[in-house]
């Protein structure tokens, strides 16, 4: 009996000491199953967009390098600066104006002549191709980041013609826009570096990262107001440019309307000018200067002798009254004229309402059409 | 008391056993001994072999049972051991291709086969993660697909706003499962951009507008967007081209330049531009010369009236010359004035002679009225007295004033 006592404890013992190791392989099995996620790791996998922050110094030191003096045979003097490995360089439009060719200086004082290979006429931008910079590493551009507000920025160039300038400052606005006849400067940025004359085309740069975030394009008189225009909106310019090297080049010249009279008067102001100049002309017997404010299409339908014997029997000329309306850049004058007239025998006077169409000709505000109605 | 062995009868307090000489368990013996003798006693003789061998199999039975169960005990954990650590690795070679299929796109599948593998292991945290996972991917692609059916329907503004809103959920996730969602992301952004664009682009009238559209198409490296750009350039140099035309038409030289430039800088070196700005440049020399001689014509008439004026104004339309019963010469005539503008103080110089022909004398005298207008006529008139002879009067000379 006690044989069996201990058989049957000892065999219950086993099946218990058999389910329980069960039990833990069941639990500790699945447990030995470890493998890391391939999907999901707790790594910041996201690409680094950690801004290398260099040396103030070495920043100065790498981009002055590449900055460069542009001097036109007038002697007028601007900035530039190396942007790409195909030797061009990126400046102002109004530095190289109407200029083919230009000369440009490295700071370690080497010269090189440079070709205008792209020029904007309304965008202060162009692109000098010089040959003898080729394959020399150009400056960092800031390809997609634009400037914020309180961007810490340096602003190199050779104001007043003195090369390797470097002043700094601050992204002091954003979105100025200005006009500078004959450019217009969208959405740049106001800077608080000071910059003068000769910094034209100049690059602004990151004091952080060292690239290239403008081009200084302009400054006002008073104060340390400096615009720039953000590079980013003018790359797709300068690139297609470099690409493509244009075989003629436009000609920058003045708008033609700001250029025909001083001050900002309007087309209206200038066509009540124009006709009193008319009648003037006319009073003084000059019919070659009244003949010649008329437009072509007028001109080429009435000869001057037949404009001359219009106005034989006309005396004098009085304009009593006038009133412009203006369309665009055409004017509508209407103007009431006394004229005196010689009859056979005696003067008498007689009183017009004349309506004069004005618009530009080649420049020039001419009277394109009139036609006149005797009031009683 | 019997041998256990044997179960010949012992002597008492033997050590062992008579017949087979097996040591005596004297300690165990001695309590079956009691139950056991009479038992024994009561046996047959024959049946005592038998008896014996069962007795011998009843007495090792309870040393074999533990033995057995232990035997079976152990097969069976290590049979489970290895059928659960095969199980392991089938789970995780179904993680596995879980996990690359889901890597090569194909997430329903990789759920199917984590669902599978799930069952097996239920408490697989890296499974249930990679499910999540999977599930998030399921539905990102699905907003994807979405958002394609919207490009597709040209409802980019919608598409635009889905995407942002993709964007910033898979934003959440950091594991490098998404990037491809990413690239898809900048896909989707790309072909939303160009067909917004592409869209805009038949209000755009203006250059300044296309330009900045341009800027935005230069962004984008995808074939897709050089399509468009060509596109936008063409329209460029189609505005650029009408402007200038209708610059042009107006004598507007100055502003056809300036139009064909402007797009001449985006549409670089395009030939119609460069042809059209060397017509403009033709045309407005050719204006410009038109002008120069108009005015120059104007001029030389005006300079040939002014010299009439000066030397031709007075036209002598009759003149007579008689001498009267007194013998006094009587000159009178009407003159007339020929030039462009009034004249005054019209005199009339001339020369007497006799019958001779010989100088006599010389006179003048003006002409009334002291003014005389374009096409007017006045009259002059003198008397010579006691001239007494025929003779004749030839006017030499007229002189005015200009007004």
């Amino acid at each position: 009996m006690k044989q069996w006592i201990i058989s049957i404890v000892s065999t219950l013992l086993i099946f218990g000491g058999g389910f329980y190791a069960f039990l833990f392989l069941k639990e500790d099995i699945p447990k030995q199953l470890t493998a890391s996620s391939n999907l999901v790791t707790e790594k910041d996998a996201t690409i680094p967009n950690q801004q290398e922050t260099k040396d103030f110094k070495e920043i100065i030191h790498q981009t002055q390098k590449l900055v460069v003096k542009i001097e036109l045979e007038d002697g007028s003097l601007g900035s530039g600066f190396l942007y790409n490995d195909k030797g061009d360089i990126v400046t102002n439009a109004h530095v190289v104006t109407n200029a083919k060719e230009v000369k440009v200086k490295s700071t370690d004082s080497k010269e090189f002549t440079g070709k205008v290979i792209g020029i904007s006429n309304d965008t202060d931008i162009a692109i000098v191709r010089v040959p003898g910079l080729e394959k020399v590493e150009p400056l960092k551009i800031s390809r997609s980041r634009k400037a914020e507000i309180g961007d810490e920025v340096l602003a190199l160039g050779s104001p007043l013609g003195f090369q390797n300038t470097v002043t700094t400052g601050i992204i002091s606005g954003l979105d100025r826009d200005l006009n500078i006849d004959p450019f217009d400067y969208d959405d740049v940025y106001q800077i608080s570096a000071p910059i003068a004359p000769g910094n034209s085309g100049g690059p602004l740069i990151d004091r952080k990262t060292g690239e290239v975030l403008g081009i200084n394009s302009a400054a006002s008189n008073q104060g340390t107001i400096g615009f720039s225009i953000p590079i980013v909106d003018v790359l797709p310019l300068i690139e297609a440019w470099s690409e493509t090297p244009m075989t003629t080049l436009p000609n920058v010249t003045y708008k033609a309307e700001e250029s025909l009279y001083e001050g900002t008067d309007s087309v209206g102001d200038y066509a009540e000018y124009v006709i009193y100049y008319f009648y003037e002309s006319l009073n003084l017997g000059d019919y070659v200067t009244a003949y010649s404010l008329l437009g072509s299409s007028w001109q080429s339908t009435t000869s001057y002798e037949h404009f001359r014997k219009g106005y034989i029997n006309t005396t004098a000329v009085f304009v009593e009254d006038i009133t412009v309306t203006t369309e665009g850049d055409s004017a509508n004058v209407i103007a009431l004229i006394s004229a005196e007239e010689r009859n056979k025998d005696s003067s008498k006077s007689a009183n017009y309402k004349v309506t004069y169409e004005l618009s530009y000709e080649n420049d020039q505000l001419k009277i394109i059409s009139g036609k006149g109605e005797t009031l009683e | 008391m019997y041998c256990h062995q044997c179960g010949e009868k012992l002597a008492k307090n033997s050590n062992y056993c008579s017949q087979c000489g097996v040591k005596i368990e004297t300690n165990v013996e001695l309590k079956l001994d009691s139950v056991d003798i009479d038992s024994y006693h009561l046996e047959e003789a024959a049946s005592l072999e038998i008896k014996r061998k069962q007795k011998h199999f009843v007495q090792i039975l309870p040393i074999l049972l533990p033995i057995l169960s232990l035997l079976l005990v152990t097969s069976g954990l290590t049979i489970y051991y290895f059928q659960e650590k095969s199980l392991n690795k089938d789970v995780l070679e179904l993680n596995q291709t879980a996990e690359e299929t889901a890597l090569q796109g194909d997430y329903e599948k990789a759920k199917q086969l984590l669902l599978e593998a799930q069952s097996s292991r239920p408490g697989f945290t890296t499974l249930e993660l990679n499910i999540n996972v999977i599930n998030k991917a399921i539905e990102y692609e699905m907003t994807l697909n979405k958002i394609n059916e919207n490009i597709k329907k040209t409802q980019f503004s919608q598409a635009s706003k889905e995407l942002a809103n993709l964007r910033d959920e898979v934003a959440l996730n950091h594991s490098p499962f998404f990037i491809p969602f990413y690239e898809q992301m900048d896909e989707k952004d790309v072909s939303i951009k160009v067909g917004t664009i592409k869209q805009e682009l038949n209000d755009l009238e203006t250059i300044d507008q296309l330009a900045g559209k341009l800027s935005i198409i230069a962004s984008l490296p995808n074939k897709e967007a050089s399509a468009v750009k060509s596109e936008i350039l063409s329209k460029i140099v189609k505005i650029s081209i009408d402007e200038a035309e209708n610059k042009l038409a107006n004598k507007q030289f100055t502003q056809a330049f300036y139009t064909i430039d402007k797009g001449l800088q985006y549409a670089i070196n395009n030939e119609k531009l460069l042809a059209l700005k060397k017509r403009v440049e033709q045309e407005k020399a050719a204006f410009e010369l038109a002008e120069q001689q108009r005015i120059e014509q104007a001029m030389e008439m005006a300079a040939q009236e002014d010299l009439k004026n000066r030397t031709a104004a007075v036209e002598v339309d009759d003149f007579t010359v008689n001498v009267d019963k007194y013998g006094d010469l009587y000159l009178s005539g009407t003159v007339k004035n020929v030039a462009t503008k009034a004249i005054t103080s019209v005199t009339i110089h001339y020369s007497i002679y006799d019958e001779n022909n010989e100088h006599l004398d010389t006179g003048t005298t003006s002409v009334y009225p002291y003014e005389l207008s374009p096409g007017e006529s006045g009259s002059f008139e003198d008397v010579y007295y006691g001239f007494n002879q025929d003779g004749d009067v030839e006017v030499d000379n007229i002189t005015w004033y200009l007004n």
